[in-house]
């Protein structure tokens, strides 16, 4: 018991420990090649006047009516600058709503390229946001039109232009990847009519400024993947080197312009990269391609500043060079790391024992509760029994080892067998009954989605109580079988949550301490006897144990969130919805399937003994 | 070879005498504007010896390094290929010699060789390539047996050899990885008779070359029978498209600046054109180019190796209208009408150089269709599974028969019963399975590919885990997959039975690799782990379980235990409820195993 | 730590702890012993069979022999037969008697060994080990005694009067300067060969002038390596497009050949020729200069090295067994011509070792063949450049006595150089521990010793071409024992790599084995002791 919670407040202390000096280090690029910085960026000059040509006829696409009429435009641009476009039509059908677009991407192959490697440059249509991206758009044709002019590409060039930043860049990738493009019931991607080799890295604009211009104060960089894949450490230091050092443009993580190298900044910091890790959503257009193995970052400008769109365009072009250099993929780097700032990160090492303790608690609770079901005497949830009196009252048995005697209670030492069949059964079934809210919040149509939320959420409460009813009334089971129930969830979760931490270290903590309370749930006594010394106690305990089941509930996390993001219910569900169909997020796979049905045997174990009539019992732990 | 054979005397004299006659040279360059400001250029150098003294040894234009190779190893036929880039087929149309000069990306490299038996054709082989890698500073000793393949329909001789015969072997080998750059290029002017110091040659300037978008390097030796005197003969061959823009930047300054804002052409037509606002407009008409500024230099009078008469040097493809001044303007030789083109000669020591100014010709010129498109690409992502996806296109109105090659290596094992064709019948199909670290796998499909269609070839395969030892330096790039090569059979057995070719483009593996950083680490790690199951259950095993008061205190605890009972000295009388007290607890304390601590 | 506390138990626990049941000791006891079992009879062989390296044991006393030259006396019996027509036999054996005394007190044979016997019968054809052959005749002789060296035989013409037989005397004399003078070179170039090596002590040293030993070095310096096979190349370079043909296969018949047909008993020649127009000079050397006074171009000796364009010229050695000899012909630019060096006015010269270089300063206008009469000068020069570097000695006149102790020097070389590249591998392998010496090595030392032992005896009686024959195999069979590609790989696999790797996993695993084995064995003792 006491270790468990232990190990949590470790985990949890850990966690506050990392930002210190001593706890995280100062990044650094450990691929020689990347070499950052170290070419001289030539973009500027008349390349300016090209931009803002550009601009205008983005400007212009971008008021017109139909997206075929953008989608041609941008073909003909690229077709003109000397690219070889094409176009890529997709459909996903989530929540009963469909998004639909058209990518319209380019190929420049690289004068001495055999055609096998190649870089993403790509601005899509709309950020992240739903903003029309017309300066990021126009800057990358621009520089699609200048890196034409050289010859030193040793990896072919692709200009994307997704629709949209999120399913845009997913149809894209997956079909850059993927043999047959059969469409299903959710997705309809057409196949890619140009290919070129393996791809390298990606980098996506984000800059929606019309022509009137907007400087701009720093680049924030975003880098987290779908599921919480994050891209090489490498990519992220070159682009805030080559920002910051050659351009003398700062970079901010998160939206954090204002990062003063404090405490509590990092730990904001740290704990804005758990949480959209932990959501695992696509946080940009680079995040489809995290997935693939394929290195991308988006720059975004943020803030009122003195840059302007050239200076991006000469971060964009000497990143290029950078990446270009490469003559391996990003691999000498971190791939799992939490950034506390631009400049220093917390690597696996150091987090990863957070997670595991959390992970850890659940399992050695489980093991407790195991070890205490094999031992006698066989009772029934809430029957009246005090241990002192009981033991004793208890024959004893005297054993005599050697020379000296020592008495030992009787019920002490039998070991009864454990049936474990039930509580077996129980715990399956549950898991499987937790498909259901799966299925239905992730198949719903958008009208009926908020109701089918409530109804789940309701009768997740009303499970456990309906369940334990019938375990301890119909199926008479025994405090022991109770035990093993609950060890075996606690197993599960630990189990899992280790497993996942490994993946997704962040989802993992975060799932995991919401969980936790589920190991300390004991069955709750209500009413006592005044014979019972710690009555009180035990009221207190019940009272405190039910109340933080109550509240950390998958649906209250759930709904909790929403009113964080400010969104209301139906909009967050629909997007979870959209992420679990459109681009594979597992983050609600967790909360459904390994969380809930924690919570509700946890909840079968809290009030199973609740019986108005007699004396419950309490475990001597 | 024993004295007394080589000097054989009449015959070898008779040799002399016919090799004085007939050792011959010509050499030919062929220039041809290409869409968007690209410019073919096709060197091509052919010597002959014959036969005769070439068995005798002696060597006049036939280059003797080479020569010397090709008897060592009994080469009867040798073609080897250095390539660069690719080449461009929607916009730049047919391919040059109906690809049959070209290779996959990298080196490449087949031959017939004379042997009595497979075991010592590879010997034979494996000399070839050791010796040739000397020759060309190129690392082809690497093309081992497990990048060998023997293809069946892919290949068949140029020369007059009989492929039928019993102890001719082909062999075939590539490098994708192979990197063709200048150093491969120098010993290749080495072998020929003006060593680019004269004639066509001349021109070939290593950073030239190696600055075109596409690029290769082709040398093919073949025996050629006129009736009863045999020759041997050499056919030198590079072709390259040049970036006409990007060749013509002057030396000292390569670097493509933004050019200053007057030099760019705004399109006025444009509302928001402005001083600071500028749409460029696209050049339209001929781009002007002229020889020594994309070469750098003139060429430097004829090669007078060989007869000279009505030797043609150059030939230029370009429309009637086309304004090109010769300097001198005496070298140009005739002008054909039917086929748009201008021949050229040279005079000894005589530089030439021909200008093409800007010029905007009426009607544009047409590019002539490719015979076939063919695109292989990866699918599939992860260590462990992948898809290869070819798309081959006949944009003809009738049917090609089509032999379509691929020699994988070992380590991309493919699935062969997940080999789908759809839209072309196989008509027959060769398939050597691949041998871990000793045989690739080889391919070969003879298609009939319907007329103005596409046809999709698609299969799966594995990816095997490397030994240690096995990744090369830099194995995080991955490693490459040679080019497909796909033979376009001649139809309706048409005069030439070579057909022409096309290659795809290599393509980049990764594999699963491991951290190489730490071998040491892991050792320790895992012997560590392995140590420590040991010693635990050595110990379950060995050790004795008692009470824990039972157990023989430490010297430190009785101490403390001392002191504890000084301190409550007082207290001396409940020792027995303490007693029994500690004991219980203990018992508590113990009772998960009771059953264990009781046994004693 | 368990293994502390575990003693103490063993000691103190006796007092306290209730005696265990032998049952459990026994128990414990097995199990020991069952993992002492294993480890003894599995992990041990196991691990001594993988990481034993394989080290085939080698004569290294008959090595060491050969290499301090105690395996073999190298000396030379030249036996050589004396044919006196006129003479009548017993006059004939004494004549021949003194001969051979008078030939081997001569002080310039150390190595030699001569044996003179009279043939009978007057034909010209030596014996099988005969070297030399003396035909005298006495009678018709001039005045004046003479002795003529045939060009093509080994057969040696001395006219002598004999009047009355005590004239033999001055005959014998006279004959023995002769002989003498045809093999003092020989043994000079012998005793030069093995003066700096073991073979040397025993015989008594002999005295070389030191202008006689500086020519030796110079010629055995320029001389190629002994080879069993041997590619000549002849190459015309010229700077500019003519002529780009020549006669070379008539010139090569003509001039060429007559010296390789006797050479080919010793080796293997193959000929192959080439034409390299536009062949430049490397930049490093100053180039051709204009000689006003002399009228013509001039290189400088220091120019003569740097003259083959190494980088430019297509001169690479020719593929197979064997060395490549080298023939530049350069013609020079019809107006850099006529080309000299400017010291001696020379046109050719020869780079050790490597081959010979000769500028074809041709008086008439550039042509675009040359025909056999051009080539003439310039083939002969070739030829005896060839000699030179082949390492014919350049007397006596006669060209197959010439072979013959060519065959001699080249055998001794061998056999030198095979015997002291044996010491050297058994140096090797004695110094080296770690390395291992596969089977094939030990198999072709066993091969060399054998050849060596039958080449010493070959040279014992006279059969100098199987000598030769024998140390040539010998010298093969060495090189390839020595440089064996599987021997050194093992060298860079230090002892610390093992430990570093070892350590990790036997220590702990080996601390609790010996531990609990000790202490088992201490309360064995004292179970005794309490019996007792």
């Amino acid at each position: 018991m006491g270790l468990s919670l232990i190990c949590i407040l470790v985990g949890i202390s850990w966690l506050l420990l990392l930002p210190l000096n001593e706890y995280s280090r100062q990044t650094y690029i450990s691929e020689n090649a990347i070499l950052p910085g170290q070419v001289h960026t030539y973009f500027g000059g008349s390349e300016h006047n090209v931009f803002r040509a550009y601009r205008q006829e983005v400007w212009s696409l971008g008021h017109r009516k139909s997206e075929e009429e953008v989608t041609d435009g941008l073909y003909d641009l690229l077709q003109e600058i000397g690219l070889r476009p094409a176009r890529q039509p997709y459909s996903f059908q989530v929540a009963g709503e469909t998004i639909e677009g058209t990518n319209v991407y380019g190929l420049l192959q690289g004068p001495r390229a055999d055609a096998t490697e190649a870089m993403v440059l790509m601005a899509a249509w709309r950020n992240f946001d739903g903003e029309v991206n017309y300066s990021a758009v126009a800057l990358v044709l621009t520089l699609a039109r200048y890196f034409k002019r050289w010859s030193v590409w040793s990896k072919d060039i692709l200009v994307l232009f997704p629709a949209n930043s999120t399913y845009g860049p997913e149809a894209w990738v997956s079909a850059y990847h993927s043999t047959s493009t059969i469409p299903s019931a959710s997705r309809n991607i057409s196949a890619l009519p140009v290919k070129a080799g393996a791809l390298q890295g990606a980098i996506a604009l984000d800059y929606p400024v019309g022509p009137w211009g907007k400087r701009f104060d720093k680049l924030d960089v975003l880098y987290d993947g779908v599921n919480g894949a994050l891209p090489n450490l490498d990519l992220l230091n070159t682009a805030v080197s080559v920002a910051s050092s050659q351009m003398g443009i700062g970079c901010s993580l998160h939206g954090m312009i204002d990062h003063s190298d404090s405490y509590q900044d990092r730990l904001k910091c740290l704990a804005k990269g758990v949480m959209s890790q932990a959501a695992g959503h696509a946080t940009g257009p680079h995040s489809a391609f995290m997935p693939y193995h394929i290195d991308a970052i988006t720059l975004k400008t943020v803030g009122d500043g003195w840059h302007d769109e050239m200076s991006l365009g000469r971060v964009t072009e000497s990143m290029f060079r950078s990446i270009n250099n490469l003559l391996e993929k990003f691999h000498q780097s971190f791939f799992f790391y939490i950034l506390l700032n631009t400049h220093r990160f917390v690597s696996i090492g150091s987090y990863l024992p957070a997670a595991m303790l959390v992970a850890g608690s659940f399992t050695i609770n489980a093991l407790a509760l195991w070890v205490l079901s094999g031992r006698g005497p066989v009772e029934s949830p809430g029957k009246p029994k005090s241990t002192s009196e009981k033991l004793k009252e208890k024959a004893l048995v005297a054993v005599n080892d050697g020379k000296d005697v020592m008495l030992v209670p009787k019920a002490e030492l039998e070991v009864i067998e454990r049936k474990m069949f039930l509580p077996a059964i129980v715990v399956l079934g549950v898991h499987l009954i937790s498909l259901v809210p799966l299925y239905v919040l992730t198949h719903k149509e958008k009208s009926g989605i908020t109701f089918a939320f409530a109804a789940l959420a309701i009768s997740s409460y009303l499970l456990p109580i309906y369940l334990s009813g019938v375990l301890v009334r119909v199926w008479d089971a025994s405090v022991q079988q109770l035990q093993m129930l609950q060890s075996f969830s606690l197993l599960f979760v630990g189990a899992t949550l280790s497993t996942w931490a490994t993946i997704n270290f962040s989802l993992a903590l975060i799932v995991g301490l919401l969980a936790s309370p589920l190991s300390f749930i004991r069955p709750i006594t209500l009413g006592t006897s005044p014979t019972e010394p710690n009555a009180l106690l035990n009221i207190v305990h019940a009272v405190a144990t039910s109340f933080v089941w109550l509240i950390t509930s998958p649906p209250l996390a759930l709904f909790a969130l929403s009113w964080y993001l400010g969104k209301d219910i139906t909009w967050m569900l629909v997007e979870i919805a959209k992420g679990w169909a459109a681009q594979g997020v597992w983050s609600i796979l967790v909360i459904w399937s390994v969380w809930w049905p924690a919570w509700v045997l946890g909840g079968i174990v809290l009030v199973s003994s609740i019986r108005f009539d007699r004396v419950p019992p309490a475990f001597d732990m | 070879m024993k004295l007394a054979t080589l000097l054989a005397l009449p015959a070898s004299l008779a040799a002399t005498v016919l090799a004085s006659a007939s050792d011959t040279y010509s050499e030919h360059l062929h220039l041809k504007p290409l869409p968007n400001g690209a410019l073919y250029a096709g060197f091509n150098f052919t010597a002959s010896t014959p036969l005769t003294a070439y068995e005798s040894q002696h060597f006049r234009f036939f280059p003797r390094s080479l020569g010397q190779i090709l008897q060592f190893t009994h080469t009867s036929e040798l073609h080897l290929r250095f390539a660069l880039g690719r080449w461009d087929e929607e916009s730049w149309g047919n391919r040059p010699r109906n690809g049959r000069r070209e290779g996959g990306t990298g080196v490449e490299l087949w031959a017939w060789l004379e042997a009595q038996d497979q075991k010592e054709a590879e010997e034979r082989w494996s000399g070839l390539v050791n010796s040739l890698s000397g020759l060309f500073c190129a690392s082809l000793n690497f093309i081992d047996q497990t990048k060998t393949i023997t293809p069946i329909l892919s290949f068949a001789p140029e020369g007059t050899l009989d492929p039928e015969q019993a102890n001719l072997h082909l062999m075939h080998g590539m490098l994708p990885h192979e990197v063709v750059c200048t150093e491969n290029l120098t010993p290749l002017l080495k072998l020929l008779p003006c060593k680019g110091k004269a004639g066509v040659s001349s021109l070939l300037d290593g950073h030239k070359v190696f600055d075109a978008s596409w690029q290769t390097m082709a040398i093919d030796v073949r025996p050629v029978c006129k009736g009863q005197e045999c020759e041997l003969e050499i056919d030198q061959t590079v072709d390259m498209v040049l970036d006409v823009e990007r060749s013509m930047r002057p030396r000292d300054n390569p670097i493509p600046r933004p050019p200053p804002v007057e030099d760019v052409i705004c399109d006025e037509a444009k509302g928001y054109n402005a001083h600071d606002t500028c749409y460029p407009k696209r050049r339209e008409g001929e781009m002007e180019w002229g020889l020594s500024r994309i070469f750098g230099r003139p060429v430097q009078g004829s090669c007078p190796a060989g007869s000279r008469e009505n030797a043609v040097d150059i030939v230029v493809e370009i429309p009637q209208e086309r304004i090109v001044d010769a300097v001198p303007e005496d070298a140009l030789d005739t002008v054909s009408t039917t086929d748009s083109q201008r021949s050229y000669r040279l005079k000894e020591g005589q530089e030439l150089d021909l200008r093409l100014p800007h010029q905007i010709l009426d009607q544009a010129q047409e590019h002539r269709q490719t015979l076939l498109h063919a695109h292989r690409q990866m699918t599939g992502y992860g260590q462990e599974r992948g898809g290869m996806h070819i798309v081959i296109t006949n944009p003809h109105p009738h049917s090609q028969r089509v032999v379509y090659l691929e020699s994988l290596p070992w380590f991309l094992r493919p699935y062969m019963h997940t080999l789908a064709i759809s839209g072309a019948t196989i008509e027959n199909m060769y398939y050597t399975p691949a041998i871990d670290r000793q045989k690739g796998t080889q391919l070969e499909i003879l298609l009939e590919v319907p007329a103005s269609s596409t046809v999709e070839m698609t299969y799966e395969f594995e990816k095997a885990i490397l030994r240690y030892t096995e990744y090369p330096p830099d194995a995080n790039r991955g490693f490459d997959i040679p080019p497909a090569i796909v033979r376009i059979l001649p139809s309706n057995a048409s005069s030439d039975d070579q057909g022409s070719y096309l290659r795809t483009t290599s393509l980049l593996l990764p594999l699963p690799t491991p951290d190489f950083s730490m071998p040491y680490n892991v050792i320790i790690l895992t012997s560590t782990v392995i140590a420590l199951g040991f010693g635990s259950i050595f110990n379950l095993l060995i050790r004795r379980f008692v009470l824990v008061e039972e157990a023989p205190k430490s010297p430190l605890a009785v101490m403390i235990q001392n002191l504890v009972k000084k301190v409550k000295g007082a207290k001396s009388d409940k020792k027995v409820e303490a007693a029994k007290d500690s004991s219980s607890a203990s018992i508590l304390k113990d009772t998960p195993n009771g059953e264990v601590r009781q046994r004693a | 730590m368990e293994v502390k506390d575990g003693e103490a138990e063993a000691t103190k626990a006796a007092a306290e702890l209730s005696p265990e049941k032998p049952a459990t000791i026994w128990a414990r006891r097995l199990i020991i012993a069952a993992f002492w079992l294993v480890v003894v009879c599995l992990g041990l062989p196991h691990w001594i069979w993988t990481t034993s390296i394989q080290r085939s044991d080698l004569p290294l006393d008959s090595m060491n022999a050969w290499a301090e030259g105690k395996a073999c006396q190298l000396h030379y019996p030249l036996h050589i037969g004396l044919t006196a027509p006129d003479l009548d036999p017993e006059h004939a054996t004494s004549f021949a008697s003194d001969l051979e005394a008078l030939l081997n007190g001569h002080q310039s044979f150390r190595l030699h060994h001569f044996h003179v016997q009279t043939e009978h019968s007057s034909n010209d054809t030596p014996g099988p080990k005969q070297v030399l052959n003396v035909v005298l005749n006495t009678a018709s002789a001039p005045k004046t005694p003479q002795a003529t060296l045939q060009s093509w035989g080994p057969i040696l013409n001395a006219d002598h009067q004999v009047g009355r037989p005590e004239d033999l005397k001055q005959v014998a004399t006279f004959l023995a300067s002769q002989i003498s003078n045809i093999f003092e070179d020989e043994s000079a170039a012998l005793w030069h060969l093995i003066k700096d090596t073991p073979f040397a002590n025993g015989v008594q040293p002999l005295a070389l002038s030191p202008e006689k030993s500086s020519a030796l070095d110079r010629r055995m310096t320029r001389a190629f390596k002994y080879a069993p096979a041997y590619h000549l190349t002849f190459s015309m370079f010229t700077p500019g497009a003519a002529p780009s043909a020549w006669d070379i296969d008539k010139a090569l018949e003509e001039y060429i050949s007559p010296l390789l047909r006797p050479l080919s008993s010793i080796s293997d020649f193959t000929i192959d020729t080439q034409v390299q127009l536009f062949a430049s000079f490397s930049p490093s050397i100053a180039g051709p200069a204009f000689n006003a006074e002399k009228n013509h171009w001039t290189l400088h000796y220091g120019d003569l090295t740097g003259f083959v364009n190494a980088a430019e010229w297509p001169l690479s050695p020719s593929i197979g067994e064997g060395p490549t000899i080298n023939f530049v012909l350069y013609v020079p630019s019809q107006e850099k011509k006529p080309l000299l060096i400017d010291e001696n006015d020379g046109s050719s010269w020869i780079i050790p070792q490597w081959g010979g270089v000769q500028i074809h300063n041709a008086p008439s206008a550039q042509p675009h063949n040359l025909t056999l009469d051009d080539l003439r000068p310039d083939m002969l020069i070739f030829a005896d450049q060839l000699a030179g570097l082949l390492g014919v000695p350049p007397s006596p006149p006669s060209l197959s006595l010439r072979m013959s102790s060519l065959t001699r020097e080249r055998a001794t070389g061998l056999i030198l150089s095979a015997s002291s590249t044996l010491g050297a591998l058994s140096r090797l392998t004695l110094k080296l521990t770690s390395i291992a010496i596969p089977d094939s090595v030990a198999k072709s030392v066993d091969e060399t010793l054998h050849r060596l032992d039958q080449a010493c005896t070959n040279l014992r009686d006279g059969h100098f071409q199987l000598a030769l024959e024998n140390a040539r195999i010998a010298e093969t069979e060495v090189e390839k024992a020595f440089f064996e590609p599987s021997m050194v790989g093992q060298v860079y696999f230090p002892e610390e790599h093992k430990v570093a790797v070892y350590v990790p996993l036997l220590g702990p695993m080996a601390v609790p084995l010996i531990m609990s084995g000790i202490k088992e064995l201490k309360k064995l003792r004292e179970r005794k002791q309490k019996a007792a």
